[in-house]
């Protein structure tokens, strides 16, 4: 049973490290016909956190930028990180541009002192051709 | 559960019909679940091991595979404890289940926990794809580290790792220089950034279609779109990064070279339709994209009127 149980867990493994795992919204990252670079970064002043990102398109895309960014915060009980809040256009203005080929922007989000926290960016492009997208986590910020 | 699943549990005859590929997406799938249906796993494993195209894989040497997976970042410590913790409640499971039935099912917060936790390793890997790092070169000159994998490419500073070169590319000619493209370098004088970092070259035909400038009193971006039309285009970006934050380079898995030029390493990459230059030069991450029509060529004899003064 060993044997077995071990055999599908490394296969999960394996295949999760191969296939698009869409449910989660994971970007597979293969080669892209809609970004050329892309970064992410969390910075913090006092008790608020910026996240500025830059995203860099392979052509004039009608709409650029990010479609989310996702806040985690880590416990300090657990270290668990866990989300804590999930920023999406419109509520979040300034996420993406149109009719350009690079855009960049930063958000401000104010948090707990002494907490720990990342962000997971996610990128979208989208043309005639169709749409892309990309996650990117952030280094870590102690506010 | 998910559809897929329903349709075919307990018809080991009907996954003789579905591909390799349907296969790895129902067991992805079935390790989304809250809860592992082990019997139907099996099913999966062993339809899916007998297929010559599936995943040649020891699940010992698998295991240890994800193990070795090394970041210096906090959340893949995370996902390396989950690993170890995923390890030491399987085995425990397993010690258990020797002196009882195979169960089909684990029942209460044991189950759940113990499922759970490979399921999480096996999400987690995931999202730690692009540090599974397949080659690591440290330019001679400049301090910047390269990494890169199949997909995608990272400049990291400090530290040490091993080298493993890259193959070097000689051009086949140098560049004359025909265009000038000041609007590039003026920019970077008045940001008093005297570093050779922008073009002075392009073809002939190319016009340029967006041109953006960020900073205030230092520069922090510049970046340049010139079409000549839709199947030929060339992108100039030049981005201070004096913090190190890591800058993503979407590539395919072609084979990456590089170009050395005036001591900086230009690494070539293919993205795709696209090839690409990235390169560091002190504290700037810069990069030159051509479509594939435009041509390596072309691309080298840009890269060679930046030194050209």
């Amino acid at each position: 049973m060993k044997k077995k149980l071990s055999v599908i867990i490394a296969i999960a493994l394996v295949i999760a490290t191969i296939t698009a795992p869409s449910a989660l919204a994971l970007s597979v990252l293969k080669a892209s016909d809609f970004f050329e670079a892309y970064s992410a970064n969390i910075t913090k002043s006092s008790t608020t956190m910026t996240i500025s990102f830059d995203v860099d398109a392979t052509g004039t895309m009608t709409t650029l930028g990010v479609s989310s960014i996702k806040i985690y915060v880590r416990s300090s009980s657990t270290a668990a990180w866990s989300l804590l809040a999930t920023l999406t256009s419109p509520a979040t203005t300034g996420l993406t541009g149109s009719n350009c080929a690079t855009y960049s922007s930063s958000v401000g989000y104010t948090g707990t002192a002494g907490k720990q926290y990342y962000a997971s960016v996610t990128f979208y492009a989208a043309n005639s051709s169709g749409t892309g997208s990309r996650s990117h986590s952030t280094n870590t910020v102690t506010l | 559960m998910s559809d897929v699943r329903q349709n075919n549990t307990g018809a080991s005859g009907a996954l003789g019909g579905l591909t390799t590929e349907q296969l790895e997406e129902m067991i992805r799938i079935a390790t989304l679940d809250d809860e592992w249906d082990i019997d139907y796993l099996d099913k999966l494993t062993d339809a899916y091991l007998a297929r010559p195209d599936a995943v040649k894989l020891d699940a010992d040497a698998a295991w240890e595979r994800f193990q070795q997976v090394r970041n210096d970042k906090d959340r893949v410590e995370y996902v390396k404890s989950i690993a170890d913790i995923a390890e030491a409640e399987i085995q425990a499971q397993m010690r258990k289940n020797n002196n009882s039935r195979r169960p089909t099912r684990l029942s209460g917060w044991k189950h759940r926990r113990v499922l759970r936790i490979p399921l999480a390793a096996a999400v987690a890997v995931v999202t730690t794809m692009a540090t599974v790092v397949t080659a690591i070169a440290v330019p001679p000159i400049r301090h910047a580290i390269a990494r890169w994998t199949d997909e995608i490419f990272t400049f990291e500073k400090g530290g040490e790792y091993i080298i493993e070169e890259p193959t070097p590319y000689m051009p086949v000619s140098s560049a004359d220089k025909e265009v000038d493209y000041p609007d590039m370098l003026r920019v970077l004088e008045e940001y008093g950034i005297t570093e050779p970092l922008a073009p002075t070259w392009l073809p002939d035909g190319f016009e340029e279609k967006e041109f953006v400038i960020d900073g205030d009193t230092t520069l922090s971006k510049l970046f340049a779109l010139f079409e000549k039309d839709e199947n030929h285009s060339v992108i100039v970006s030049i981005k201070s990064n004096p913090n190190g934050t890591d800058l993503v380079y979407e590539k395919d898995d072609r084979k990456l070279t590089v170009y050395e030029k005036e001591g900086v390493t230009h690494y070539i990459m293919t993205n795709n339709a696209r090839i690409k230059a990235a390169w560091t030069n002190d504290e700037y991450d810069c990069y030159i994209s051509v479509s594939e029509s435009v041509g390596v060529d072309t691309l080298y004899k840009i890269i060679d009127s930046i030194y050209e003064r």
